[in-house]
């Protein structure tokens, strides 16, 4: 592809939805369309979601449609939109804005009858079933959701925000990542981009794999001679391997280095160095994905019980195993499902329905099933895709995929670069629409 | 699409503004069967399967429509990522998941058989949604 190609086609990704708004494009979908609040269902509780990302967004949305106007919910967020991190790699090829990728939470209220509360947690009292706010106010519950996603781990090194600031992960969409573009735009030919993989569990399994492959196809066009040199804490790469040993070896062939089994042991960002088990390596633009672990919220109020760094819950209701009456879902929970927005949506729904059956005396789905889906760019205009279908297994106790049901697609086409996009603003509506 | 299936879109488009009617007389709060089930499709094809900026639509295709499509599905050769979808649900959920989309046409989640639909749309014959 030459360079007016290009261009060409990252003009026309900026035809897809923009700014949260999939309600300007031609055919999106009428409020009939996208259902409403139904008035008496029988059922009555109040529910408190914490966190508005993808889990909580969903479930606060299926509470309210499922369980009716009897069943009210209130959503604390800090910030005044989410900003999504599926699509957020291509921010660094210039293809989508970070204001493309950002939804409001006013659908949620308006529509659904949703009271959002802007605000921060201070403390949550699993006895009294209340969740005090950093500005001193109170909200009792009868069952809460805690949907927090994601913190990071420091490396050794960068303790110093001056040092933090030097070496973005942008591994969750937003300043960071449009950080991160500014320092590609800054490469010059023949230089260096080293990222960071952490050991799983982390958010997104292909996305660390994508992010490589959407740099070094901007950097193959714009900054000729420049490297990619990925470091994988993990044995070998964790998601979609056909798609990516392919990309690495054979797309971007001479420009990605993949090197598995690499563990950071600290990087120093006045030489911007990285030291590792295999030795020291300087690079023009460091991209460390650090470690994972649930968001602070978890780990604060005593619900991180697996490895102390996340929530331990059961799959039926998503109910912590430690707290009765709190349930935690999307990536901050231990489960045998990816952490990632499309399986958290569902998680979100399989976690409403047991709250309003439960809200209702009954039990939940003995059978509950989650999918997971998605789809990633190889180049500016190709991308490959991954899936899975996890159904309970009440031997374990866990979420196992179905035999025959997973896969990854046979190879990078265009059409599943279109198809990513139309899949991106369902899933955005389905969310948050 | 064949014509059958856009007669059907048509008859079955038809009563959105049965909505809150069939709630009111809803007042069990069993949820209906095959809702959580068939909550895995609305990521890609919208609240009960009406996508109108996604894929395929299935609101308005009759349970049998979307059986047969599903078991077409499971045995066809080199799977897309639908084909494995496909193949993550037993016969019976399967079913399930058929018969709960092709009843849910109406805006909320009240299902409504085609008996409740034809006797409300005639009591509310010419009010506007």
């Amino acid at each position: 592809m030459n360079r007016r190609d290009f261009f060409r086609l990252a003009g026309m990704a900026g035809l897809g939805a923009t700014a949260g708004s999939w309600a300007k494009l031609a055919g999106a979908a009428t409020a009939a369309q996208l259902g409403t609040v139904p008035g008496n269902t029988g059922i009555t509780g109040r529910v408190v979601v914490i966190g508005g990302g993808m889990a909580g967004a969903t479930v606060a949305k299926y509470l309210r449609l499922w369980g009716g106007t009897g069943v009210s919910v209130t959503l604390v967020e800090r910030d005044s939109a989410y900003t999504s991190n599926i699509l957020s790699n291509l921010v660094l090829n210039g293809q989508r804005t970070i204001t493309s990728l950002q939804y409001a939470y006013n659908n949620l209220v308006s529509r659904y009858g949703i009271r959002l509360v802007s605000g921060e947690v201070a403390a949550i009292d699993p006895v009294a079933h209340s969740v005090s706010l950093a500005d001193g106010s109170k909200l009792i519950y009868d069952r809460l959701v805690v949907a927090p996603g994601v913190d990071f781990d420091i490396y050794p090194g960068l303790e110093n925000p001056a040092a933090q600031a030097k070496v973005p992960h942008a591994w969750k969409a937003g300043a960071q990542t449009t950080q991160l573009r500014n320092m590609l735009l800054g490469m010059k030919s023949g230089q260096s981009f080293v990222m960071s993989i952490p050991a799983k569990p982390y958010r997104c399994p292909p996305g660390p794999y994508e992010r490589a492959c959407v740099v070094a196809d901007w950097l193959k066009k714009n900054r000729p001679g420049s490297k990619v040199i990925v470091l994988d804490a993990n044995p070998g790469i964790t998601a979609e391997p056909l798609a990516f040993s392919n990309a690495f070896e054979v797309v971007h062939k001479g420009v990605i280095e993949y090197h598995p089994e690499v563990s950071i042991e600290s990087i120093d960002a006045t030489t911007m160095t990285l030291s590792t088990n295999f030795g020291n390596l300087q690079a023009n633009v460091i991209n460390a994905i650090p470690p994972h672990k649930a968001g602070k919220v978890v780990r604060d109020n005593g619900l991180a019980n697996v490895a102390g760094r996340w929530a331990g819950v059961d799959v039926l209701t998503y109910q912590s195993t430690v707290a009765p009456g709190i349930h935690v879902i999307g990536d901050a929970s231990a489960t045998t499902q990816p952490k990632a927005g499309h399986i958290a949506n569902q998680e979100a729904k399989i976690c409403a329905d047991a709250i309003i059956r439960l809200l209702s005396g009954r039990g939940p789905d003995p059978s509950p099933i989650t999918n997971s889906a998605c789809y990633s760019p190889i180049t500016a205009d190709t991308a490959s895709w991954l899936t899975a279908i996890f159904a309970y297994d009440p031997v374990s106790g866990t979420m196992q995929p179905v035999p025959g049901a997973a896969g990854e697609a046979a190879g990078r086409s265009q059409g599943n670069y279109k198809e990513m996009i139309k899949w991106f603003n369902t899933l955005m509506e389905d969310s948050f629409a | 699409m064949n014509p059958e299936k856009i007669r059907l879109r048509r008859l079955i488009g038809l009563p959105f503004a049965l909505a809150s009617f069939c709630v009111a007389a809803q007042t069990t709060a069993v949820p209906p069967a095959g809702q959580l089930l068939a909550s895995n499709c609305f990521q890609c094809h919208g609240y009960n399967g009406k996508s109108t900026i996604g894929f395929e639509r299935l609101s308005g295709e009759s349970a049998s429509e979307i059986y047969n499509e599903l078991r077409e599905m499971r045995t066809k050769g080199s799977p897309g990522m639908m084909e494995m979808h496909a193949r993550g649900y037993s016969d019976a959920q399967v079913r399930l998941i058929a018969d709960y989309l092709s009843k849910a046409k109406t805006s909320t989640n009240g299902i409504a058989s085609t008996k409740t639909s034809t006797a409300a749309k005639s009591s509310r014959n010419g009010k506007k949604d």
